[in-house]
């Protein structure tokens, strides 16, 4: 082992004047900034760090270190005093923190050090360390975040309550059920709107009336600016997206720019009233996924243009019932990028598929195909492998539209998760399997990459079916899991 | 280059998966020639070297940038600028290790420096405007209230003086004689 010394290894550059310099580093870009800062000790992170810049106070404070540790500061309101009397006052506290303290033992264990081990708050604020573990990639959810341990003190040191309430935090932003709950009084959301601007989760699912209700009430003053994903859900109604819902996003998540709303499929939302609602909508030209689970079945062409218009940076949007609607939404949602062979499509994706493939004989619609676009990536986690009448609607419509295909990727699930959500239907594993065999065969690819997470039965079936010479010489490349796939995935 | 070297490389790894067995190069316009010569070096080094594993980074104690062994401190003494592009080349051909042998160089340089001497060092511009600057202050500033210290003195002061005073209402012989003698 080595302790290295930068002087030692950092030969002076010489820069094109021919001036001695300097031995400057070239600007770092952000992406690699981040983990850099990620190796430096929490001291350096959290004191020195964001006095350098904007751009470096900013990574540090959103820098999430894989194993959950990320530093934030917080305000702890009320204090208490020596004697162990809670006192009343209201205004921000601060822990007191000496220099000597300022290390990762002070951050995971403050109490020892206040005061010669006593517990001690005193006016001012506290840095501290929380440790945040991220969830399994192969869940849906996959950006939810899971406290594991918080070393902070509520007013009253008790430090368990506090626990519990950055973990309501991170239920907040993406509970267990995705859901803000309705119960939170205006104490404790008091205490957790504190903790949520901390908890750097990208993305809120919020239920749409009991938030909207109870908005003034929690008294929301601050936005969530680092929240780039809503997801609305209304699950006995329909979440309209009217002038409510787009200020809600604008006054809370002014950086969202996916945007996501679920609601009785029964109901049905008109296109073009969205896109009229949308064009007075300052967010507009920020969305770039827009997903409404409650759009009219009798949607045009020509509504889709207005959605385009309406939100002109849009990447993806559905779900679209027809062929005709769906090759409108590939060409002016940009989809399909012909630059990147990258056929991109998630969930609302592969309900689009079902739909088109139960109508294959609308595929005789005279619309160009899509050439050049080589390789198809499909996250099929749930719907479009529910039979094999799908399965083979979309071979045929992934031959129709993209000729050219070379390698498809597929990702899909076959393990209890599926049980979770169907407990009555213990055939869906099954059928699945039988549905992404008849795709490999149908499909024209060569080569098929099968993203599969389930158990290893499963992947044992698939397997032998491959060797079997099922799949007709093409090549079949089997994955564990979904992860290196979900980090390329992300529009 | 062999499969089990170019295996280092998540991004050659999943390319060579995709495309099978096949004797066409692989294009990897990010990287140029003289890091790509000092990448494969780096890769055949550690070629048999355990790969890095999801959980790995869940493991704290590794958070740590002073553990870089003989071999892989003289292959990172490079000039800044290399050392830059041997950073966005791991990045780019998504080999963690490299990566973080880089990022934990480049935090040796960082650790314990001044916001001024970080700056100096990456040419950043302090972009705060005055009132930031005074907001980040006050953020990082110390409060140093001994409160808890100064009540206790102050209740040993209480105790003492509440004991002289007894002692000398009480008028007890010894402390006179003591306070005279004295």
């Amino acid at each position: 082992m080595n302790n290295l010394d930068p002087s030692e290894h950092n030969p002076p550059l010489i820069d094109m004047d021919g001036d001695q310099s300097t031995n400057r580093f070239p600007q770092l870009p952000i992406e690699i900034l981040r983990p850099i800062l990620l190796q430096l000790p929490t001291s350096d992170l959290l004191w020195s760090i964001p006095k350098v810049s904007r751009t470096w106070k900013a990574v540090s404070e959103t820098a999430l270190h894989p194993s959950g540790k990320v530093p934030f500061v917080v305000d702890i309101v009320g204090w208490w005093w020596a004697f162990g009397k809670q006192g009343g006052s209201t205004q921000v506290a601060k822990v007191k923190v000496t220099r000597r303290c300022r290390d990762r033992t002070f951050l995971e264990r403050p109490t020892a050090f206040f005061a010669g081990g006593k517990r001690f708050v005193a006016v001012g604020r506290a840095k501290v360390e929380m440790a945040i573990k991220p969830l399994s990639p192969v869940t849906a959810l996959d950006d939810i975040a899971r406290v594991v341990a918080a070393s902070i003190f509520d007013s009253s040191w008790n430090k368990r309550e506090v626990v519990c309430s950055i973990r309501n935090v991170l239920f907040l932003g993406r509970g267990s059920n995705g859901r803000l709950w309705d119960d939170l009084n205006l104490t404790s959301m008091t205490k957790i709107d504190a903790f949520v601007r901390v908890a750097r989760t990208s993305s809120v699912n919020i239920r749409g009336a009991a938030f909207l209700q109870k908005r003034r009430q929690l008294q929301l003053v601050q936005s969530y600016d680092w929240i780039t994903t809503v997801e609305i859900s209304q699950p006995d109604a329909m979440p309209k997206l009217d002038d409510t819902i787009f200020g809600l996003v604008e006054s809370y998540f002014p950086n969202a720019n996916h945007l996501r709303l679920n609601g009785y499929p029964d109901y049905g939302e008109d296109l073009g009233a969205i896109a009229d609602r949308a064009m007075d909508q300052k967010m507009r030209k920020r969305i770039r996924v827009l997903t409404i689970n409650s759009i009219l079945w009798e949607t045009n062409p020509h509504q889709i243009l207005r959605i385009r218009s309406a939100f002109p940076h849009l990447l993806e949007f559905g779900p679209l019932a027809t062929p005709t609607l769906m090759y409108t939404a590939l060409k002016t949602c940009n989809l399909i990028t012909q630059d990147g062979g990258l056929f991109h499509s998630r969930e609302a994706m592969d309900i689009t598929l079902r739909k088109i493939a139960r109508k294959e004989t609308q595929l005789s619609g005279g619309m160009p195909r899509l050439s050049g676009i080589t390789r198809l990536r499909l996250s099929v986690a749930n719907e479009l492998f529910r039979d094999i009448e799908v399965a083979t609607g979309s071979a045929i419509l992934i031959n129709f539209f993209l000729p050219d295909i070379h390698t498809l990727h597929l990702n899909f699930l076959v393990d209890r998760s599926y049980v979770y959500y169907n407990p009555s239907d213990v055939s869906f594993g099954q059928a699945k399997l039988e549905a992404g065999e008849r795709l490999v065969r149908d499909c024209k690819a060569e080569v098929f990459v099968l993203s599969l997470v389930g158990d290893d039965d499963s992947r044992e079936r698939l397997r032998k079916w491959v060797a079997k010479g099922n799949a007709g010489g093409k090549r079949v490349v089997f994955r564990e899991d979904f992860s290196a796939w979900d980090a390329n995935d992300e529009v | 280059v062999d499969k089990e070297v170019a295996d280092r490389s998540v991004l050659l790894k999943n390319m060579l998966e995709d495309v099978g067995e096949s004797d066409k190069p692989i294009p990897l316009p990010n990287v140029t020639g003289k890091v790509l010569k000092k990448v494969i070096t780096y890769c055949e080094h550690h070629r048999n070297d355990p790969l890095p594993q999801p959980d790995d980074d869940l493991d704290d104690t590794k958070r740590r940038s002073d553990d870089i062994d003989d071999w892989d401190a003289d292959f990172i003494k490079v000039d800044n600028d290399q050392l830059f592009e041997l950073i966005l080349a791991a990045n780019y051909m998504d080999i963690k290790p490299l990566l973080d042998l880089g990022c934990k160089t480049v935090a040796n340089m960082i650790k314990g420096k001044t916001p001024e001497q970080i700056r100096e060092m990456f040419n950043i511009e302090n972009d705060f405007t005055p009132e930031e600057e005074e907001q980040i202050r006050k953020e990082n500033e110390y409060v140093s209230l001994p409160l808890d210290d100064s009540m206790m003195l102050g209740g040993i002061a209480c105790l003492l003086y509440y004991s002289l005073c007894i002692a000398n209402q009480s008028g007890c012989q010894h402390y006179h004689r003591w306070a005279s003698e004295s």
